[in-house]
């Protein structure tokens, strides 16, 4: 049963350790090789603290948080990430966030949400998201 | 650091040839990138589940899009796109301020991608806490092998030349 969302309802805390191995995962898993996300020397020569997380890793984390509060079928049309701060290896990232908005566009139910994500540095990723939900009353086989 | 001459300013709105995607949009690719977020999401992979959803059948997880258009490290492949002919004085390091996706199409396994890209913006020369330099707006454009356009990608970077070292 699809669940009817209401502006202002709060889409509760996902948690992800930012381990080194997931900064290689991210790496091999984004297809992303500039070297300020594998390379400690490089990061700080360039103005970091060390080796962080690159958009596409946080674009990675929106997709899946969109999937869990919203169901498996509710497809993202848009997602915005606005870098604040560094997501950096050795924190741990919590995406929490609250519905902004519910409505129809051209025939489409569609739900956007306000969501942060922080470590233990602060707020480091102002996000919008955009998902459609199935029309209501769908019927599912 | 000079302001930005003719020559880049010439690389503005014009789009790219496109470029084909190294690779087609496969559930391998998909996988590992599930497993980097954790993300459990069955309809990715279980084309039985898939099918009995409005979306009507498996596809790759949308936030990928951009990780299609990323070129292999080996062997390399020499770019000719505005973005790979854009040379800031200077300016040798990157990094992303903002990105805006938009989702036309779910992609299934087995699509072929191409991309264009377009640089939109060149901002002043500015100073922040990284370094000096500009801020680079540009899109990308995904289409399918039907040439139907699938999804954007809008980028803000910053250009600059990093600070010296103990300088704060």
């Amino acid at each position: 049963m699809a669940r009817q969302w209401q502006a202002g309802d709060s889409l509760p805390p996902i948690r992800l350790d930012l381990t080194i191995r997931r900064a290689a995962q991210a790496v091999a898993g984004t297809r992303d090789y500039y070297p300020a996300h594998h390379d400690e020397q490089f990061a700080r020569a360039n103005g970091a603290a060390g080796i962080f997380f690159n958009t596409m890793f946080l674009q990675a984390f929106a997709g899946r948080a969109a999937g869990e509060w919203f169901g498996y079928d509710a497809f993202l049309r848009r997602l915005e990430v606005a870098m604040r701060g560094t997501n950096y290896v050795g924190r741990t990232l919590v995406a929490v966030g609250t519905v902004a908005a519910v409505r129809e566009a051209d025939g489409r139910r569609c739900v956007d949400a306000d969501v942060t994500f922080s470590t233990e540095d602060g707020p480091t990723t102002a996000v919008k998201l955009t998902v459609q939900l199935p029309a209501e009353g769908t019927v599912v086989p | 650091m000079p302001a930005i001459t003719e020559k880049e300013r010439a690389l503005i709105g014009k789009e790219s040839a496109p470029r084909p995607a190294p690779y087609p949009v496969n559930e391998v690719m998909a996988r590992f990138w599930c497993e980097m977020v954790e993300d459990a999401n069955a309809i990715y992979f279980d084309d039985g589940c898939a099918r009995g959803t409005w979306l009507q059948g498996k596809f790759a997880p949308p936030a990928m899009l951009f990780t299609w258009a990323m070129e292999p490290v080996w062997p390399e492949v020499e770019r000719e796109d505005p973005l790979a002919q854009l040379r800031l004085e200077g300016c040798t390091a990157t990094i992303a301020v903002n990105a805006v996706q938009v989702y036309l199409e779910p992609l299934r396994y087995g699509d072929t991608l191409t991309v264009t890209v377009q640089i939109s913006e060149i901002g002043e020369e500015k100073t922040t806490r990284l370094g000096t330099g500009h801020f680079v707006s540009t899109l990308h454009t995904f289409r399918n092998q039907s040439g139907q356009a699938v999804g954007t990608h809008t980028f803000t970077l910053f250009m600059y030349r990093p600070h010296p070292p103990g300088g704060d």
